[in-house]
């Protein structure tokens, strides 16, 4: 099995019976939000493109750290980027920032396969079993959500 | 501008109230708590036996917002979880406000009747969320980035639109959707937060435009004013301190008034552009700039299509650019350009254009300066636009009483009416000008004129009097004018150096002062009479005065390397001296012509030339040819009292009428002929020495002094008499050194008591 030191920190903690529900959320974010931080930073500058609209945007991601709203902080992703659509620099907005981050990406060929047990659901209703591969990849599921919202940003400003 | 993702934590949850009867489930009832589950449920249901209402709670850390900022929007979205589309009735999925605090309880359930007075943030309906595994947006509620807490959690908890409008469920209404559970996948609920902050990321301040607009007046006697604070950008920390890696810029929009009908201003217009500063007290590397540090000013303009009476100060000030450093070594290192450019101040009207007061362009000093060293490697450049002033009106128009300078630009005063110009009008390094259209007294400039490196001109239709200095240094000065009294007067003096110097009029042209000109053409040309009293100098280039009337030349004319003509409808007095070096020298009349004084030339033609009948081509000085012809031709009498001497050219003397030599006429290494219609008479001396010496005349040819013809023949031929009459005896010499003498005509050869001496060849005497 593909090492998943994150994760396993993060179910560790999930598992402990002596944290508090917020003392356990704290502790989770934090150790999302430092793992996301070192993957990207191995891979700064990252370029990826995004299919939108207008065409294919290209972004780099230029730095990476645990800024938000210009402070640091421990569950904090602060990822800087710009982006060019057709070779010209694309107006938006450079810092996009997370907190919380989630580790897992889920994706058909994932490395590690995870079952969710059938169960009895609200209202009585049997919930079927369901089998999720995922990776360890806290970087793609950023890009995935500044993708998306980039995505979003190009349509809106269509729509006018 | 930035974007904050927030995923919930893993506390969110669902509660769930159960009852027999609807109205108790709705208030809650039987209620459970589930905050391990991984799916969220929400809506109601009726199975049968008991009615069942669920809501949801999440709890998103916002914290990382600080009280500075400013949250412009929030969106919440929720992931369908699979199978759990149980919305078999269709509601609207509602986002509310709340205060659960974190850990679920039963407790926090919330009375459909006290939905309503939880704060709406976002809702939508379920007709269209049935896609298992796919992310939905709900649409925000204005009161959303309000409800997002800047200092700790934001707590949203989701319920459904039937629970409170009190819809009795009779089957599935309700939807699952993914917690945040310890798995802690994208599918988990999220929060984009969209802020802005005055720290870290850009920070712009735009000011828009200042307009005020009307149809009808605009009595704005106050002030009218635009102003844009200051940007500021500081820090006091020890590494790294105010690093701006993007723009910074402060962009100041136009100051207009504008009206269709009267735009009075009588208070003041302006325009003031703060300073732009960057300053660093470190030890290593301050105050590096990397980019562009530009301040760019914009025009001010006063444009109507009725009077523009601007009494007070027009004025665009342009401040200091500097850059300044106080290290030891290789500070103010400016590798780029430093430049400080101003654009043109321009007063323009179709009526009377009057400015009483100053117009000036100030340009500021550019200055580099250091305590060390203060190398600039690019360029360092100030360019100056052109001053102009113009008026197309009757009366008074283009007065200008003060001074008008242009230093490195063009200074202009144009007029169709009066120009007078009473001050100084300077232009350094582009042209002067001073130009009118009306009858009377216009384009009176009484100051100084002076263009260095331009050209300087005043024209006018009526009178150009210029009392005061004309000075123009590598441009040209043209003073032009068609009236018919006195125009084109020049008391002081007129210079100009390397071009052309002009002085033309339809009247007179009377130039008493001094006009010199060096390597360029000097001109004065007049349809009436040509006086010049004073002295004309071209040198390197042409001198002519041209003249419909008189030309009277009492003072000196001098062309070196350049051609001199005098040529007159009427007579031409010359009774000072004209000299031509290296180039022709000619006076021509149609009236009489008399030069009292010298006309010397070197290496190039004398011709004076006449054409009437009385007292023509009368030279009583002495005219010099040095390496060129000399040639007196006259449809009259053409008489030489003075001397007249050709060096290396020939010399001759040609009239309709007589020819009268009373003088000497020298020719060295070249021919003299005398030549007329009527007599021939030589008093003095004629000498050709090496070339022909030929007097000829279809009627007499009287010889009273020496003839010489060095090495070439002489000839002595008339239709009349050629005769030497005169006594006393022995004063007739003819003497043929080389070649033959030859005294031939049709009448008689008599030689009184002269003698001819041949002292080689045959003799036809």
């Amino acid at each position: 099995m593909p090492e998943t030191p994150l994760d396993d920190a993060v179910q560790a903690v999930a598992s402990d019976s002596e944290l508090s529900g917020s003392e356990k959320g704290a502790i989770i974010a934090g150790i999302r939000a430092t793992g996301c931080i070192d993957a990207f930073a191995a891979l700064i500058p990252h370029v990826f493109e995004v299919e939108t609209v207008a065409g294919a945007v290209v972004v780099t991601v230029n730095a990476v750290d645990d800024v938000v709203c210009g402070r640091s902080v421990e569950n904090g992703v602060g990822v800087r980027i710009s982006a060019t659509l057709d070779g010209k620099p694309l107006d938006i907005d450079p810092d996009r920032e997370f907190v919380n981050p989630p580790l897992r990406f889920v994706t058909p060929d994932g490395e590690n396969e995870t079952t969710v047990a059938a169960s009895i659901g609200p209202g009585g209703r049997e919930i079927p079993a369901r089998t999720y591969r995922w990776r360890e990849d806290p970087v793609a599921n950023i890009v995935q959500d500044i993708a998306e919202q980039i995505r979003a940003e190009i349509e809106a400003k269509r729509a006018g | 501008m930035a974007t904050l993702t927030v995923y919930s934590g893993t506390g969110d949850g669902y509660v769930v109230s159960t009852s027999t009867t609807y109205s108790s489930a709705r208030s809650g009832a039987g209620l459970t708590a589930d905050s391990a589950s991984a799916i969220l449920v929400v809506g109601q249901q009726y199975d049968s036996a008991d009615y069942i209402v669920y809501e949801s709670f999440f709890r998103f850390d916002t914290s990382s917002l600080t009280s500075g900022a400013t949250v412009s929007a929030a969106v919440l979205s929720v992931v369908l979880y699979p199978s759990l589309d149980l919305a078999a009735t269709d509601f609207t999925l509602e986002a509310r406000a709340s205060t659960w605090g974190g850990t679920l309880q039963t407790s926090d359930f919330v009375a459909g009747a006290s939905l309503s007075s939880a704060t709406l943030l976002a809702s939508r309906t379920t007709n269209a969320m049935t896609a298992d595994d796919t992310r939905y947006d709900l649409t925000s509620d204005a009161a959303f980035p309000a409800a997002v807490s800047k200092t700790g959690n934001t707590d949203i908890f989701l319920s459904s639109s039937r629970q409170r409008g009190n819809n009795t469920p009779t089957g599935n209404e309700f939807q699952g959707y993914y917690s945040a559970d310890q798995s802690g996948t994208t599918s988990d609920p999220r929060l984009v937060v969209t802020y802005t902050t005055g720290v870290s990321g850009s920070l712009a301040v735009t000011l828009g435009a200042a307009t005020l607009a009307a149809t009808g007046a605009i009595p704005a006697k106050g002030t009218l004013s635009s102003t844009l604070g200051a940007a500021t950008l500081a820090g006091t920390g020890t590494v790294a301190n105010t690093v701006y890696t993007g723009a910074l810029s402060v962009t100041l929009g136009a100051l207009t008034a504008a009206a269709t009908g009267t735009a009075e201003i009588e208070g003041t217009a302006g325009i003031s552009l703060g300073v732009a500063t960057l300053a660093g007290e470190g030890a290593v590397a301050d105050t590096v700039i990397p980019g562009t540090a530009a301040i760019t000013l914009d025009a001010a303009t006063v444009a109507a299509t009725g009077q523009v009476p601007a009494q007070g100060a027009l004025a665009v000030t342009l401040g200091d650019v500097t850059a300044t450093a106080e290290g030891a070594v290789t500070n103010t290192v400016r590798e780029g350009t430093l430049a400080v450019t101003l654009d043109a101040v321009t007063v323009s009207a179709s009526g009377a254009a009057l400015v009483s007061g100053t117009a000036a362009i100030t340009l500021g000093v550019a200055t580099l300066a250091a305590t060390g060293v203060s190398p600039v490697q690019g360029q360092a450049g100030i360019a100056l636009d052109a001053v102009t002033l113009a008026g197309e009106g009757e009366v008074f128009d283009t007065v200008h009483e003060g001074a008008l300078d242009a230093t490195l630009g063009a200074a202009s005063l144009v007029a169709a009416g009066i120009v007078p110009a009473a001050g100084t009008l300077a232009a350094t390094l582009g042209a002067a000008t001073l130009a009118a259209e009306g009858a009377v007294t216009e384009t009176t400039h009484t100051g100084e004129l002076a263009a260095t490196l331009g050209a300087a001109m005043l024209a006018a239709a009526g009178v150009v009097p210029i009392e005061g200095a004309l000075d123009v240094t590598l441009g040209a000065v043209e003073l032009a004018a068609s009236g018919e009294v006195e125009d084109g007067v020049a008391e002081g003096s007129l210079a100009v150096t390397l071009d052309d110097l002009t002085l033309a009029a339809a009247g007179v042209v009377p130039s008493q002062g001094q006009a010199a000109i060096t390597l360029g053409a000097a001109t004065l040309s007049g349809a009436g009479a040509v006086a010049i009293d004073g002295t004309l100098a071209a040198t390197l280039g042409a001198l002519t005065l041209s003249a419909a009337g008189q030309n009277v030349i009492a003072g000196a004319l001098a062309s070196t390397l350049g051609a001199a003509t005098l040529s007159a409808t009427g007579a031409v007095a010359i009774e000072g001296s004209l000299d031509a070096t290296l180039g022709t020298l000619t006076v021509a009349a149609t009236a009489g012509l008399l030069v009292k004084g010298s006309l010397a030339q070197t290496l190039g033609a004398v011709t004076l030339s006449a054409s009437s009948e009385v007292g023509d081509t009368v030279s009583t000085g002495a005219l010099d040819a040095t390496l060129g012809a000399l040639t007196l031709a006259a449809a009259a009498n053409a008489r030489a009292r003075g001397t007249l001497n050709t060096t290396l050219g020939t010399l001759t003397v040609a009239g309709s009428g007589h020819v009268e030599i009373r003088g000497t006429l020298g020719a060295t290494l070249g021919a003299v002929t005398a030549i007329a219609t009527g007599k021939v008479l030589t008093r003095g001396t004629l000498d050709a020495t090496l070339f022909a010496l030929t007097s000829a005349g279809v009627g007499k040819v009287e010889i009273e002094g020496t003839l010489t013809a060095g090495l070439a023949a002489l000839g002595l031929t008339g239709a009349g008499t050629v005769t030497d009459y005169v006594s006393p005896p022995r004063r007739v010499v003819l003497q043929a050194v080389m070649e033959d003498v030859v005294i031939g005509t049709t009448g008689i050869v008599a030689t009184r008591t002269g003698m001819i001496a041949i002292r080689r060849g045959p003799s036809a005497l």
